[in-house]
């Protein structure tokens, strides 16, 4: 037997089995064929002690030289198709990535409340806490302790819903004022959103229940400019710093001097449209300085201190932000209102 | 109040057209809440005189006018009025004009004759309601051609005032002359009225006042000889603009002063008036009197009235009776001009409901030292327009005047309570141009406050005063001094963190009112707490009548609405306040929660239809957020709810709040898909048993864990709850946790039963679990399970 005939034979026969070999699963029944246990190379390893001792190295050596040729050829091959293989792999995973993503969709926000927290937020940033009261009132803290006595005119600017003859609805926040002052040393100052009540019919601009923010601000030293500046910081926040902001006198039982607050129109920008009754105003909110009767009637001398409050309604600034020319429709919670928010 | 640009004009040389006036009102403090032009649409009408009418040859009611229309020229107009006759003169529109109700006027022929333009009656000018039989007839002295507005008085402006209580003063003209007067920038004069009387003569009335407290001045004054006829048309013009109907020359006259002075005053027809004596006293019990309006009034000693010595002739401040009352055949008057007790008149006139010019006065005081000025004014005009022949003197009861009141400011106060920086006598300047008395003593202002400025009483209202002549505009501005941080407290962050987490789970947020229609439909379903009705004492109607108890129902009908509108699918939560009853006068408050959702497979949801489960794992994973570690859930009987599906919630072994699915009925009712479910849960004990404000770290073990599934078949009354609690029970603390992963009832389960698995997972915090100790754990568990439940252990 020639040796390297033998060799030449087996390495012919599997260069052209090798060339048809097309796949993984091809390469790997050649590799058992030739390189596997009983497989070609091996065969010739077997036949070692069965041929002269002199020969032996050569046929170790060849046989050897074959086995590292056809390894080489078939890793070369297997790593073309892996790499192959791979690259279809990840074609096959190709996404559409304009498909919907997998969520549980986010809720909503009702109106009123991402205003209340606007509003909050800027007020708190202005120094303010903020505090909180209870709905059902007496006429004590909602009315006389804010200097309305009973059978004075001023109560005709508020229709009250009475519980019983002691307890009443809350028609505005400013009872809050009132249990601050009885409860807090100066300075104080905080603000009071929640609901109030009033004997109002529901229609387009009222409804029985709506919601306000009340803000009370008490120490040495404060003045009218003080409340000036305060509420034209908010004003700027809510409606842009290119609002105009104007006081102009007006009457509160609680406040003295007091003052009533406009911005120039939003839509009309002063010029005078519907929404601001051709005023080119928007009337946002009652203000002024505390009475010294209020703050005499919770304990707090007028003589050392002074302050301001303020009162806007949270639904009229929420209707005005969005243009909801509505009430009811912040009290209807249909889904796809409450969804825009 | 409602004043005429013209009337006040008569008083005060305004600088301003109206729009500038409507402006400068306002900034004064006298909202205008409207402004409108009386003469509007009315432009082009013009006055004619009928030069020669003729009938019309071939139609029986039309006539045919020569109309002479001064400038104009002579119109030929066919007219089908009945009281058309020659020399009248009349409201002419002529060809191009406009009529208010749009109709535009233009050359015509009627039955072959030409007509050029039109003879108007009131309705069509819009100047009456109602149809009227005939063209509008007017006063000779009109002048041809003139505009009809002109001559009509109708080239004027109406502001609707706001008045706010304090400007009670503005309710009559002269106090809104003295208002603008000193706010303007140049002072303007006032031209007061000329009330001079010729002669006075010595007619007395004799008055008592019972009651000093309730009538602090009475006056009375008698004129003789009235001719009752209509009021000037100026004055009949001004009172219209004024929103009050003119009636003769007595009462408008009346009216017209209130409106001049502010001071309401009352004509009585003397002859009526038994006696010569005028008592103003209490009323008695039962005592009884027919109002003008010709109701019969119940009286009690509660009311002021005003009498005779037989008895009451008036409600005083209110309104007259209607035996006094002035007629077409009156010739005496008695003239009262008082001040009555604005607390009694207020009471009076809520308690008769009748609310009158007068009682508005009353009740915002009035200036108690004009009422001489007052009733001689009215006197003056009796004489010029109504014939008044003699004029008694003042019969006036004035038992305690009061002193004037003298108020002490500083400038530092002024300055220091507004920011800005002003000296004494520029104060003293702005407080006498609003006609205040002011001496300058010690570096003090001495302020006295002038009668009709029945609004100033303290140091902060001369404040004001400053702050509006120095104009709320011009005062600069500051910001406090910052003391502190501000911020939110424990409880509104964990609100605002709470909404945060809901709108994450993919709840949309609601608002519900929390008044009810009275009889709440779901009322009687409710669980017993809340199943009260708290009424209010005045509803303003039966749709707000009670407050809530709770949020269920508003967030169903929040749902039903929805539904109704073809939307199904909503998740939706609420936070807000309810009442609840204490046992006594006063509810209780309290803050709750409440979801509520529905839906169905037909819509791309992305969770399963929503169910009890939907909302409970909600709150689970609240309960998780706010570490609250002892809740659970007990089954519950609601009638609202679905009798299988409910329960009630327990946290720390405390009732805490209820979650169910919509009863089938209620659900029918309702409009809403099945398997509808809502939850309330009582937010002011979650943030209470929080445990999120007290987190310690806990070491985390680096050992690993080891899990262990068992799977079991049990009595379906038997509950996973107590299935879970039993293995909680009978586990030593390697046991971790234990996780419910499959839950079935059906086939190849025997009927009666169901099958349930359990992931146990155990861990040792100091060592790597040793698997003989986990085999004993189970062991030890599932012979409890069998001995409490009878369970049979799946593959085992």
């Amino acid at each position: 037997m020639d040796i390297k005939e033998t060799i030449n034979g087996i390495l012919e026969e599997f260069q052209e089995e090798y060339s048809d070999a097309n796949d993984l699963d091809a390469l790997e029944e050649l590799r058992i064929k030739y390189l596997g246990k009983k497989g070609e190379v091996q065969n010739l390893f077997n036949k070692m002690g069965s041929i002269p001792a002199e020969k032996r190295p050569v046929l170790g050596k060849e046989a050897n030289i074959l086995k590292q040729k056809i390894e080489a050829e078939l890793n070369e091959k297997k790593e073309k198709f892996e790499a192959e293989a791979k690259a279809k792999k990840l074609a096959e995973e190709t996404i559409d990535v304009t498909l919907p993503g997998r969520t549980i969709k986010q809720g909503a926000r009702h109106p009123l409340s991402v205003v209340t927290e606007e509003l909050e937020d800027i007020f708190i940033g202005l120094g303010f806490e903020i505090a909180e009261g209870p709905e059902l009132e007496d006429e004590y803290h909602n009315f006389e302790a804010l200097n309305i006595p009973e059978n004075h005119p001023a109560r005709d600017l508020q229709d009250t819903l009475y519980f019983n003859d002691s307890f009443l609805l809350r028609t505005h926040t400013s009872p809050v004022q009132v249990r601050t002052m009885e409860n807090t040393e100066p300075p104080i100052r905080i603000i009071a959103p929640g609901r109030v009540y009033r004997a109002d019919e529901l229609d387009a601009s009222h409804s029985p229940v709506f919601h306000q923010l009340e803000g009370l601000v008490i120490d040495e030293n404060i003045t009218f400019g003080d409340l000036k500046g305060t509420i034209r910081a908010m004003v700027e926040e809510i409606y842009g710093k290119e609002q105009e902001v104007r006081f102009r006198p007006s009457y509160f039982p609680f406040t003295e001097p007091s003052a009533e607050v406009d911005v120039s129109c939003i839509v009309c920008q002063g010029e005078g449209c519907s929404l601001c009754s051709r005023t080119g105003w928007l009337e946002i909110m009652g203000s002024g300085m505390v009475h010294p009767n209020v703050l005499r009637m919770s304990g707090i001398d007028p003589e050392k201190y002074s302050g301001f409050a303020f009162g806007m309604g949270i639904d009229r600034i929420t209707l005005l932000k969005y243009g909801i020319n509505d009430i009811r429709l912040l009290f209807e919670n249909d889904r796809r209102f409450l969804k825009q928010f | 109040m409602q004043i005429s640009h013209n009337w006040l004009k008569s008083y005060i040389d305004l600088p301003y057209t109206p729009f500038e006036l409507e402006k400068k009102l306002t900034m004064a403090g006298l909202e205008v809440e409207k402004l409108e032009f009386l003469g509007s649409g009315l432009e082009d009408i013009i006055i004619g005189k009928v030069l020669d009418v003729k009938e019309h040859e071939n139609a029986d009611k039309l006539h045919v006018c020569q109309v002479d229309c001064g400038e104009e020229g002579v119109y030929q107009i066919v007219c089908g009025a009945d009281n058309v006759r020659k020399d009248l003169k009349v409201p002419v529109a002529l060809p191009g004009t406009t009529l208010p109700d749009g109709m535009k006027i233009g050359k015509t022929k009627l039955r072959g004759v030409s007509s050029n333009g039109m003879i108007c009656s009131a309705d069509e000018l819009e100047l009456a309601e109602e149809r009227q039989p005939g063209i509008m007839e007017l006063s000779d002295d009109f002048t041809i051609g003139a505009k009809f507005i002109d001559e009509y008085m109708l080239n004027d402006y109406v502001y609707k005032l706001d008045l706010t209580p304090n400007y009670s003063r503005c309710l009559g003209m002269l106090g809104v002359a003295r208002e603008l007067s000193a706010l303007a920038d140049e002072k303007l004069e006032i031209n007061y009225p000329d009330n001079k009387l010729d002669s006075e003569e010595d007619l007395p009335v004799e008055i008592e006042i019972e009651d000093e407290k309730l009538c602090s001045r009475y006056t009375a004054r008698l004129i003789k000889g009235i001719e009752i006829g209509p009021s000037p048309i100026w004055m009949q013009r001004y009172l219209k603009a004024a929103g009050i109907r003119p009636i003769n020359n007595v009462v408008d006259i009346t009216n017209f002063v209130m409106l001049e002075y502010n001071q309401p005053l009352h004509a009585f027809d003397y002859d009526k008036v038994s006696g010569d004596k005028i008592i103003v006293r209490r009323a008695e019990k039962n005592e009884e009197l027919i109002t003008l309006d010709g109701q019969k009034r119940e009286l009690d000693e509660d009311v002021l009235v005003i009498a005779d010595e037989n008895k009451a002739i008036g409600l005083a401040g209110v309104m007259g009776g209607e035996e006094t009352e002035v007629t077409a055949e009156t010739e005496n008057i008695l003239l009262e001009t008082a001040s009555f007790d604005p607390v009694n008149i207020r009471t009076t006139a809520r308690k008769f409901a009748l609310p009158s010019e007068s009682s508005h006065r009353f009740e915002r005081k009035i200036d108690i030292k004009a009422i001489d000025e007052v009733s001689r004014r009215a006197a003056n005009l009796f004489v010029n327009y109504a014939g008044a022949e003699v004029v008694g003197n003042l019969n006036d009861e004035y038992p305690s005047p009061e002193d004037k009141l003298v108020l002490s400011i500083s400038p530092e106060k002024v300055n220091g309570h507004l920011g800005i920086e002003i000296d004494i006598e520029e104060i003293k300047n702005m407080l006498e141009a609003l006609g205040f008395s002011v001496k300058i003593q010690n570096d003090k202002l001495k302020v006295e406050v002038p009668s009709f400025r029945t609004d100033v009483e303290y140091q902060a209202d001369l404040i004001e005063e400053v702050a509006r002549v120095y104009g709320y505009n011009n005062i600069p501005y500051t910001r406090p001094a910052s003391k502190g941080s501000g911020g939110r407290n424990e409880k509104q962050k964990k609100e605002l963190t709470l909404m945060k987490l809901l709108q994450g789970q993919g709840l949309d947020e609601a608002k519900t009112f929390s008044l009810w229609e009275s009889n709440n439909k779901f009322l009687e379903l409710l669980p017993e707490d809340k199943a009260i009705e708290l009424r209010l004492k005045n509803p303003l109607s039966e749709a707000f009548a009670d407050l809530r108890t709770t949020l269920v129902p508003g967030l169903i009908n929040v749902l039903a609405n929805n539904s109704r509108k073809q939307v199904k699918n909503m998740a939706v939560y609420e936070i807000g306040r309810v009442f609840f009853d204490r046992g006594n006068e006063k509810p209780g408050e309290k803050n709750m929660l409440a979801m509520a959702s529905m839906g169905a497979n037909v819509e791309s949801w992305d969770l399963d239809a929503p169910d009890f489960f939907y909302l409970k794992g909600i709150l689970e994973n609240l309960f998780d957020y706010y570490k609250i570690k002892s809740y659970s859930f007990e089954k519950a009987a609601y009638e609202i709810f679905h009798p299988g599906r409910a329960a009630n919630i327990l946290i720390n072994n405390k009732e805490c709040g209820m979650i169910g699915e919509i009863h089938p009925d209620v659900q029918g009712d309702e409009d809403l898909p099945a398997r509808t479910a809502i939850v309330e849960l009582n937010l002011d004990r979650l943030f209470e048993l929080t445990g999120r404000d007290s987190i310690r770290y806990g070491e985390v073990s680096r050992y690993p864990s080891t899990e262990r599934d068992l799977a079991l078949i049990v009595s379906e009354e038997v509950t996973a709850g107590a299935i879970i609690k039993t293995i909680k029970n009978n586990s030593g603390k390697i046991l971790e946790k234990v996780d419910l992963f499959d839950y079935y009832k059906g086939s190849q389960i025997p009927e009666g039963k169901k099958s349930l698995a359990l992931k146990l997972t155990y861990l040792d915090k100091d060592k790597t679990i040793k698997e003989e100790a986990v085999t004993e754990e189970i062991k030890k568990v599932i012979k409890e399970l069998k001995s409490s439940f009878n369970v049979e252990i799946r593959g085992n």
